[in-house]
């Protein structure tokens, strides 16, 4: 009984080893764990689908630059590149 | 002078024009600092400048400049000691950690107000504005900055975990206690400031 409530219950530990499984780092009895966790558990479920998400945004963030070089500054890196070449 | 043609070849006249922004958005995003982000481009291209000797030409331009780019955000990080006694905050700062989100006398079972909710599905088309950008920046940097650089060489450089505890010295446990807290705080973070939010219509 107080295995299962381990297992059951142990949230913290179940996301933790769902992001060792993302990466393909997760031992076969961690796999195990997580796996019967996740029978029961929704909002850990949820976690992990909301975690690929964000894995997502940020594997498109540099896709498009999202910040640009003010003017100013361009202006000046432009002439220290050219003081140097 | 060598006999034998680089595949790739430097063209530092048009650095800034060709990979400014992409340099710049990649140490903003980093340091969390446009200041720093600015200091931290012109000393890549004038390192990459001085250095252009160890440019073989086998990696393309832009890969080599990232590179060195990433090397002076890992000294600036070093010299900021931010993953200095990672142990010791790590233990020290556990059980506020958890607290926040978990409900330690149920076995660690998510606390109702902390659990993740359904997220309106209209917000993830909008993922690539300037809005999510700006939200995702500012939850990035809300974090304790001790969980940022190795949170950030998973999110952004996509880096593999061992390539990432030695380049920033931490043992691999420590690495997944950073790596779940970074993401459990994000995703908290995001979720109260867009996916549930107003701005996400």
């Amino acid at each position: 009984m107080y295995l299962f409530k381990k297992v059951v219950f142990n949230c913290k530990r179940a996301t933790l080893l769902s992001l060792k499984k993302d990466q393909g780092k997760i031992t076969f009895l961690e796999r195990a764990e997580l796996s019967y966790h996740l029978i029961y558990c929704d909002p850990c479920r949820r976690f992990i689908t909301q975690s690929h998400q964000i894995d997502n945004a940020g594997a498109a963030l540099m896709l498009k630059p999202p910040f640009s070089l003010p003017e100013n500054i361009r202006s000046l890196i432009q002439q220290e590149i050219d003081k140097n070449i | 002078m060598s006999t034998t043609t680089p595949k790739n070849t430097l063209q530092p006249a048009q650095w800034l024009s060709q990979y400014g922004d992409y340099l710049y958005s990649y140490a903003v995003l980093k340091v969390g600092n446009t200041t720093t982000a600015e200091d931290l481009v012109q000393d890549t291209f004038v390192s990459a400048i001085r250095g252009r000797d160890s440019f073989k030409g086998d990696s393309s331009e832009k890969t080599w400049l990232v590179a060195i780019l990433k090397n002076k955000i890992i000294d600036y990080y070093r010299k900021k000691d931010v993953l200095k006694n990672a142990d010791e905050y790590l233990s020290e700062t556990d059980a506020e950690f958890t607290q926040h989100f978990f409900d330690s006398s149920e076995g660690n079972h998510w606390l109702r107000d902390a659990a993740p909710q359904s997220w309106t599905p209209s917000a993830d088309a909008q993922l690539d504005s300037k809005e999510f950008n700006e939200i995702l920046q500012a939850c990035i940097h809300k974090m304790p900055s001790r969980l940022v650089p190795i949170f950030l060489s998973k999110f952004i450089d996509e880096e593999d975990s061992d390539e990432t505890c030695k380049a920033h010295n931490i043992s691999p446990s420590n690495y997944w206690v950073i790596i779940h807290r970074a993401k459990v705080l994000i995703r908290s973070c995001l979720e109260k400031n867009w996916f549930l939010s107003k701005l996400a219509k």
